[in-house]
């Protein structure tokens, strides 16, 4: 008995270390650019989550308890199937059946992310000659796929200008200078 | 006769701006660039980018299938040139294979076929549980005890890559080409932009050279990543 507490007390760590691993930062709520001309513009944090895929199981999973319909809680598993969602765990043998656990921090489908970095984080940040927000609010931007002309303004009158293409499932990392002339900045 | 020269004065602004629309903005000279050359007039500053310097450049994926070069194109100020991709063959030094550059459309059409593929992401898990209650096994009459499960496992999911493979991906990928590609039309000013060439052979060479035919003359430039 004292090998499974010890055991237990391992597995509660290991399972708090792995959960703490995979997990991602906890998306914002959506943003949308105010203005625009267009009207086709939206910049928005989305939920990260994978749907869809084949997942391929195995382990070994073990009972301390004595044993019942005469099979010892031991063994080891193994179950292919497909399944949308995280596998759930079904402690006494059979099947592991599918179930409805999302697992976050995946990026949101057909979307391009832009991850901007500049200085001051109180800076004006445009897309496509709408505002958007400020830089602060703005280090992760989920854009349709698309061409976009992205400005930057300090409150000091300096600027940044670029046009950035968004392309599904990428991130585009931007490092923005702000200078104080309004020059265009070649991609 | 003075409608024909204003038709003329506006056909040849029409023709000139053709040419500065799209592309990079050129270096003051030719000889900025990494490798130039010049015949006559007419000078030639071109850069072969490095599999880096293409990923800092392009949001399209470009440098497995594509030599990317950098071509600024300095005219005679007194005529018009016509530039097109035409104009530009890529040779490899050791082969002597050759190429010339691809159109943008075929050049986001093959990122696009490129960029499918599989994602293969691995969930480990584990889990622990107390089981309580009483209970008989019906074979031996005895009763059995509650306790503590656990178990140990892995999970692999196979699923299909979501990057830059849809058709609006494509369209995306073509207006970044169009727009950072060389201008072509006839031009007075110096122009500048990419042209994206497959490669002449599967190895990369070390060492191409560029050829260009503008206004009857050749030129000739060694490049180097």
């Amino acid at each position: 008995m004292a090998h499974d507490r010890w055991m237990s007390v391992l597995l509660i760590v290991l399972s708090v270390v792995v959960a703490s691993a995979f997990a991602d930062d906890k998306p914002d709520a959506a943003k949308a650019a105010s203005g625009d001309p267009q009207g086709n513009v939206e910049v928005a944090k989305k939920s990260r989550i994978r749907i869809g895929g084949i997942s391929l199981t195995g382990g070994y999973s073990r009972f301390s308890g004595s044993p019942y319909w005469g099979s010892p809680y031991y063994g080891y598993y193994a179950s292919p199937y497909w399944s949308p969602f995280w596998q759930t765990y079904f402690p006494y043998g059979g099947p592991y059946p599918m179930g409805f656990y999302p697992s976050l921090g995946q990026p949101g489908p057909g979307m391009g992310e832009i991850k901007l970095y500049a200085e001051p984080k109180t800076a004006s940040v445009y897309v496509n000659d709408a505002y958007a927000g400020t830089v602060e609010d703005l280090k992760s931007m989920w854009l349709e796929p698309g061409a976009y002309n992205l400005r930057i303004e300090g409150t000091d009158g300096a600027s940044f200008r670029q046009r950035v293409y968004v392309l599904s499932g990428k991130t585009l990392k931007l490092n923005a200078g702000l200078t104080a002339s309004n020059r265009e900045v070649a991609p | 006769m003075r409608r024909l020269v204003t038709m003329l004065v506006l056909g040849l602004s029409a023709a000139s701006s053709l040419a500065s629309d799209n592309g990079t903005v050129p270096k003051s000279e030719a000889s900025r660039y990494p490798a130039s050359a010049e015949q006559g007039e007419i000078k030639l500053g071109a850069s072969l980018l490095t599999a880096e310097q293409v990923r800092r450049s392009f949001a399209t994926e470009l440098s497995r299938s594509f030599a990317v070069v950098e071509v600024a194109v300095y005219p005679d100020k007194s005529s018009l040139l016509e530039v097109s991709r035409s104009n530009f063959v890529l040779r490899s030094a050791n082969t002597d294979l050759s190429t010339r550059p691809t159109h943008p459309r075929a050049v986001a059409a093959n990122s696009q076929r490129n960029s499918g593929g599989r994602d293969v992401t691995v969930y480990p898990s584990v889990g622990i549980g107390y089981e309580s209650g009483r209970a008989y096994d019906p074979e031996t009459g005895r009763e059995r005890r509650g306790g503590v499960y656990t178990s140990a496992g892995v999970g692999v999911g196979v699923g299909d890559r979501q990057v830059a493979n849809t058709e609006r991906d494509r369209e995306v990928m073509e207006l970044e080409l169009t727009e950072k590609g060389l201008p072509e039309g006839s031009t007075q000013k110096p122009v500048a932009g990419y042209l994206y060439f497959p490669y002449p052979e599967k190895k990369k060479s070390d060492a191409y050279q560029l050829e260009c035919t503008l206004g009857g003359v050749k030129l000739v430039i060694a490049l180097k990543p």
